[in-house]
């Protein structure tokens, strides 16, 4: 494992679940700004697209570090959920009961994101602590 | 009792995030009324208000420790919140829409606190049941 790639990718993890957070708010945003989707999403839009490209670079970031299979495997799954998020966005047709169960599908989708960013991040964190365990033990 | 109380918290916490898919489909409705565009998220607010005003009866009841019986009430006090980011900012514009982005961000913030009283109650539960089956035990 190389430790410091693999700091470098708890603090983008918790970047990108900073971010995901500040995406429920400016959905929130959006609402309240004008009734529907519309002029107020585009600050939403554009944390999207980071989102987009942030949760990709944790991939590669993820097989960089060398911190494990299963790692990278999450890292590429958050990814394809926030591609998902994109695709459900663009699918959506307001006022009909498909556009309002994919939006519904969204909303949860964007919280299992949050449970998944935060996951990967504690198992980022635990193969961390084991190096660095590992390490006090080899000096000794 | 302590393993009801963990029961309940259980299922306030899937109606937090039930109330999160709510908030989803009732974005890519339309109409003129806000209130009755979301009114399936509005209808499962007021629930959870009195759900978690249940709650914190429950956790006075059961006792599972201060800790969760405090953050039991900070939830009670964030849902009425809820109420007060949606109505008290305006409908409409960027106080509007800060207005509802503060009200998904506590949002957010209600069920990560409800998830730990969930944690604590299961503590709690646990603990209890190793009491009651040492109590039990027949010595050797």
């Amino acid at each position: 494992m190389n430790t410091a790639l693999a700091r470098a990718l708890r603090v983008w993890l918790l970047l990108l679940l900073l971010l995901l957070v500040v995406q429920f708010a400016l959905a929130g945003f959006g609402i309240g700004y004008g009734g529907g989707v519309g002029d107020g999403f585009r600050l939403h839009f554009l944390n999207g697209d980071v989102l987009l490209y942030g949760s990709a670079a944790a991939v590669v970031l993820a097989l960089a570090a060398r911190t494990g299979r299963r790692i990278v495997l999450l890292t590429a799954l958050g990814t394809l959920l926030v591609a998902l998020q994109h695709l459900m966005g663009l699918l959506s047709v307001p006022g009909t009961p498909w556009g309002q169960s994919l939006f519904l599908v969204h909303a949860l989708n964007g919280l299992a994101l949050i449970f998944l960013t935060l996951r990967t991040g504690h198992l980022v964190r635990d193969r961390l602590r084991e190096a660095a365990a590992a390490r006090a033990g080899s000096l000794h | 009792m302590k393993g009801f109380f963990l029961g309940w918290t259980r299922f306030v916490a899937v109606l937090l995030v039930l109330q999160i898919a709510f908030a989803g489909w009732g974005a890519v409705s339309v109409g003129e009324d806000r209130t009755m565009r979301f009114i399936v998220h509005v209808a499962n607010g007021g629930m959870i208000l009195f759900w978690l005003l249940l709650s914190l009866v429950f956790a006075l009841i059961a006792r599972p420790g201060w800790k969760a019986v405090l953050l039991t009430a900070l939830s009670l006090f964030m849902v009425f919140a809820q109420g007060a980011f949606a109505h008290g900012f305006g409908s409409s514009g960027t106080l509007g829409g800060v207005g509802i982005a503060l009200h998904a961000a506590n949002g957010l913030g209600i069920l990560a606190v409800q998830l730990v009283v969930a944690r604590l109650a299961k503590r709690a539960a646990d603990a209890k049941r190793a009491e009651c089956a040492a109590r039990i035990e027949v010595p050797a």
